[in-house]
Parts: C-alpha cells; structure tokens; sequence
C-alpha cells in the first residue's frame, strides 16, 4: 500500500515536484534572509570592536571622561607594566594597545612645497611587536592595495581615498603638523609604505595607520597608554561575558577617587552600542519572526491546496473501502516527505547562496556616499548552525499544519459529502 | 432477515439542514432487496435515489430508521468498521468513473485488492481476470487520460468487481457514455450479474439502464412510488 501510494505521489507532480518546489523556495529565503541579516549585523559589531572598542578596552577614567577628544593627556602610566599584567591575569583575551590622535597631514612636492593638506586622523597599532596580532586582526594583507606593510620605523599605510585626495603614492613622504601631549607643536615625517582599503568609509576617507611606537615617540607619551583593547580568544564579542570582566577588573584594579586609575569598559557601553544592539536583536529577531511566519503561511496553503484538491480521491479512497484514518495518514505522511525533501533542497541552496554572499559579498560602496558609520561596504551573509535548522520550521511544521488542517476536513465532513466532491 | 435477503431497509428517512429548517429526501422508506438482483431505484432529480444508494454502502447515515445489509445494522458500525464492511462486500461505480489519473488501469483495479491485503500475486491474477471480464485486459497499462469514456467505465467495472463483492451499488453509470457504450456496459453488467451471481442497485434516470433492469423501484419526492419486477 505504502509503494502504492508513494508511486503515485511521484507520479503526480502536482502532489511531489511542485509542492516540494514551493517548499524548498520558502525555506531558501529563510535560510538565506537569516544568514544576510546575521551577517550585516555581525559585521557591525565586529567593524565596531576590530577598529574602535575591542570586546574590551581599558583605559584612564580621566580618558574615558573625554574620549571623544582624544585626550592622549590623560592616558594610563606605565602602559608595558599594565599589559604584562593583563596578559598573565586575564589569558582569555588578546591584548594590543592603542593610540588616536589627529592632526594636519601636508603633502609637498620635490620644492617641499604644500600641495594638498587635509585633517586627518591616525591610529598608531603594533606593527612590529613580536606577538602581534593586529596585522591579522585587521586583515591588512587583504586590504593592501599598494606598496607593502611598514616595513620600519617611520612606514605608514594610507587610506585608499585620503590617499586619492591628497594624490600621494606608495614611496611618497608626507608631514604630519598635531601637538605632543605636553601641548607643544609637533611636526612628524611619515613615508607611505603601502595604500590600504579598509572597507569602511569613514576610515578610507581618513585614516592612516602608523606604529605605535612612532606614533608614542612624536607625541612625547613616553611608556604612557592611550588604550588597551581586548579580544576574546573566540574572536567573538559576548556581552555577559565582557559585562563580568569588567566588573571583576574595574572592582580590582579601578580606584573611583583615582582620576588615573585604569577602567575597563565593555564595547557595547564604550562604542555607545548598547541601545543600537538592544534594538538590532529584538529587530532581528522580529524579523526572523515575521519572515518564518510569512514563510509558514505560504507554506501551510501550499499544504493545505495539495490536501483539498485531492478531496475527490479522498472520496474515491472511502468509497472503496479505506478507512478515514487510513487515509488522513497516508495525506500526513506525503506531506511529511514533501516537506523534508522541500526543506532539505531549500536548506542546501540557502545555505550556498549565503556561502556564496558570505565569502564573495556584495559590494554597497557606491551606495555609502559619506556615510560615517564603521560599517562595512561589502556585505557579507555570515552562516551560523542556526542556518542549518532554522528552515524547518516554516518548512517542515506550517507543510504539516497545512496537510493536517485540510485534512481534518476529512473527519468532519460527512463520507457522503466527500464521496460527492467526486462528481464535481 | 431472510438468508437470500441482501438489504433491508425500515422506515427509513433522511433530513438535510437547509437554512433554519429541514428538507427531508427520504419519507420512511422500505425496501428489501434480495441476493442477485439486478434492480434500478429509478425517479428524477431530486427524488432521492442517489441518497438512498449512499445510505446503503454506509457512506450516510439515516436521519431516522434502521438499514441493514448483509446482515450488519450499519447504524451500530464505526468509521471505520464500515469502511471493512465496504471493502471486503461492495463495489461502487460512478457517473464519472473517478479512475485515479495517476495510475494504470491495472493499478487502477489494483487498489481495492491492496486494502484487502492480497498478495502481489493474488491481486495480479485478480486484477487480469477482472479486466478480461470487461474485455480491456488490453489497455492495463494504460493510464485513465489515454482510455476514452467506454474504456474508463469498463475500468470502473473492473475496480468494483475485483474483489467479486456480494453488492455493486452504481449511480448512473451510463450518464457520461453514448448509447452503443451504453448499452455494451449494461450488458457487461448483466453477465457479471449472472455468472457471478453479484446484486447489482443503480440509481438511474437512464431509459437505457432501466430497459436492462430486473425490478424497478420508482423514487417520487423521497417515498417509493412503486416497486415493479419484470
């Protein structure tokens, strides 16, 4: 009986392809708008805390107090002693220092005279440490457009369209004009190494990234630190996690009286993300909601059209002598298997439609304008296990709601009624 | 009930809701119809026949009175029980043969047999005998959209009589066919009547079928007009 009734299910296409065609596309969109809305948001985050906040940063309370000037004034005392500390008490992070600051950068021809002259601001990073990560941690091979990492002291590498409009090349030297950190004018000759395309608007349009000990050595910060961020060893930001750090270091190693005293903050908090994030998981999250919700409802019609338009057989299957149970079954049963091939079809295509998204993106660039927001200009699906199971429940679950729904019609309606539906 | 007596209805009558009331389609009807015979519930539209037929192969329930066939008070039988009871005795043939479109005529003629639970074997041995009994052993192969309407019918046929049922109950199963069909499907019907001795109850308004009939029992408005043997 079963060998029957499944010849006939792949027979009839209206009953196998095209139902399990509808399925497997509901559950593709699914699948693919979950990795998309997940990678958009995790790219976010991860821009926030690779360039900006770290999953942690420590720094002087006095600095956290005016960190939106940059205050490297107010940095923390004894920055070398501080992270051997970090790194021997709290091994589950990657530790790397930090240094903003701002400045007039002048670029000159072979007269030493001024062509172009632009503000712009640097961040001075750890690119000859012994156990730096942060070549890596900002994926500067990958973004490398020209020339070649700093090589030695003094190398810099330029944003892709701060260098553009300053005409600078890779070779060329130009002056940065800013002030040390006892207020005295400084002026500070950089070479370009090598022209970089971050991938985020605000830092192509201005930024340039030097070493941080150039960097420590032209604003006179002698072992001072600006910044100290942490990365989890998972590379990925937890809030809980970093909410307990912080309360277990600041309780330790943070002295309200102390203006001075080192203070950690989460990245949510630092980067002022803790209401953005708040609001991206309950958007997500709603989101997915209605998309699993509008994908159920398509999903259960589909079940529920693939049962009705088969109440004449239905009829037929009575009158010969099958019972209504019998029948029922067999209807939930087809539509167990449509929906599990549907699903897994869709669930296979979603998926690589997000590798594909994931690893080759989509580039928005154009669309960014001045955007200052440390968002990313490709956009890129991020595929977590989630995306694996997450389309079986319109897939799987509204198909079945849908065949058993219209199939309980079998139950309710008189024998003599279906029987009838045969005429017609 | 009498050993020879098949069916056996008693003040038998059936109401439909029809918006605040009722409309009644069968009166207290009472009819006995005995093992083999070939008989019509004739009448027109509306006269209630075809609910008639549909109360006895269980497919409806009386409003009022008790039918038994074969025995069996279908009043005091489940769902499920009477769909036993209509697999292992009765065929059904329809106006419109309902041949399921995705199968063969084999295969077609092969379902009843399957609820029964025969073996491959048994049911293909079945299955040729009862399409050669209907002359279409032929066309086994063929699917329902390949077979024109006489074919289908025969196949219909051969579906309800597969199992050899004790009762085949048709509703005007000549409506759809020309008159050299017609009559070629009567006559099928007729032999199977005779060499196998199966009860044969149609509901018709088929000159043709009633010219074939052995008893006629004519439906007016839900009562039985007259009861005629020939």
């Amino acid at each position: 009986m079963f060998r029957f009734l499944m010849k006939g299910m792949l027979r009839d296409r209206h009953r196998s392809l095209l139902p399990s065609i509808v399925v497997a596309m509901g559950v593709l969109l699914t699948v693919f708008m979950f990795c998309y809305m997940k990678g958009i948001f995790d790219d976010f985050f991860n821009n926030a805390a690779m360039y900006d906040s770290g999953h942690v940063k420590i720094t002087s309370r006095a600095y956290y107090a005016e960190k939106d000037v940059l205050p490297n004034d107010l940095a923390l005392e004894d920055g070398p002693g501080l992270m051997e500390m970090l790194r021997s008490e709290y091994p589950d992070l990657q530790w790397s220092e930090r240094v903003k600051f701002g400045g007039l950068l002048d670029a000159f021809d072979e007269n030493r005279e001024t062509r172009a002259q632009v503000g712009a601001g640097g961040i001075g990073i750890d690119f000859f440490g012994p156990d730096t990560a942060e070549q890596n941690r900002w994926n500067l091979r990958a973004g490398l457009q020209e020339g070649t990492l700093p090589q030695k002291p003094g190398d810099i590498l330029m944003g892709k369209t701060l260098a553009g409009q300053m005409h600078l090349s890779v070779e060329d030297d130009v002056t940065l004009i800013s002030s040390t950190v006892n207020g005295s004018m400084v002026l500070n000759n950089f070479h370009v190494s090598g022209i970089i395309y971050f991938g985020t608007p605000p830092l192509d349009k201005g930024v340039f990234l030097a070493d941080i000990n150039d960097v420590k050595a032209m604003l006179d910060m002698g072992d001072w630190s600006s910044e100290i961020l942490g990365y989890f060893n998972s590379s990925h930001y937890d809030d809980l996690q970093a909410e307990a750090l912080t309360m277990e270091f600041n309780a330790a190693k943070s002295d309200s009286t102390d203006r001075f005293s080192p203070l950690m903050t989460p990245m949510l908090d630092d980067a002022g993300l803790r209401e953005y994030f708040g609001y991206a998981s309950k958007a997500g999250s709603i989101m997915s909601f209605i998309m699993i919700f509008a994908m159920g409802i398509v999903l259960w019609n589909t079940g529920l059209m693939g049962a009705i338009r088969r109440y004449g057989e239905m009829g037929l299957r009575l009158a010969v002598g099958e019972s209504k149970g019998h029948v029922y079954r067999s209807l939930i049963v087809e539509s167990l298997g449509v929906a599990l091939m549907g699903t897994i079809v869709g669930t296979i295509f979603g998926l690589g439609f997000s590798y594909w998204l994931q690893e080759v993106g989509f580039d928005i660039g154009s669309m960014m304008g001045d955007s200052q927001m440390l968002m990313p200009t490709i956009i890129r699906a991020h595929i977590t296990p989630a995306a694996f199971y997450i389309g079986f429940f319109p897939g799987v679950f509204a198909t079945l709601l849908g065949a058993g729904l219209s199939g309980l019609r079998i139950f309710k309606r008189d024998t003599a009624s279906l029987f009838k539906e045969l005429e017609t | 009930m009498d050993n020879s007596t098949l069916i056996k209805t008693q003040g038998l009558v059936k109401r439909y809701p029809v918006g605040g009331g009722h409309f009644t389609a069968l009166k207290g009807i009472d009819l006995n119809v005995n093992s083999g015979e070939f008989v019509g519930l004739v009448g027109p539209s509306g006269s209630g026949k075809t609910t008639l037929l549909n109360i006895i192969g269980a497919l409806d329930a009386p409003s009022e009175g008790t039918v038994e066939v074969l025995g069996k008070d279908l009043e005091t039988l489940s769902g499920a029980q009477a769909a036993k009871h209509r697999s292992a005795f009765m065929g059904f043939i329809f106006q419109t043969y309902n041949l399921l479109p995705v199968y063969t005529a084999f295969e077609n003629v092969e379902f009843p047999l399957l609820l029964l639970g025969k073996s491959a074997e048994e049911r293909k041995q079945l299955v040729m005998r009862a399409l050669e009994w209907v002359g279409i052993a032929d066309k086994a192969d063929s699917r329902p959209k390949m077979l024109s309407g006489g074919e289908s019918q025969r196949v219909a046929i051969a579906r309800a009589m597969v199992k050899e049922p004790k009762l085949v109950l048709a509703d005007e199963p000549t409506a759809n066919l020309d008159a050299k069909n017609s009559h070629h499907i009567l006559e099928t019907m007729v032999r199977l009547n005779k060499e196998l001795g199966t009860t044969f109850v149609f509901a018709t308004h088929d000159e043709k079928v009633i010219s074939y009939l052995h008893r006629k029992v004519t439906l007016v408005d839900g009562s039985i007009q007259s009861d005629e043997t020939s």
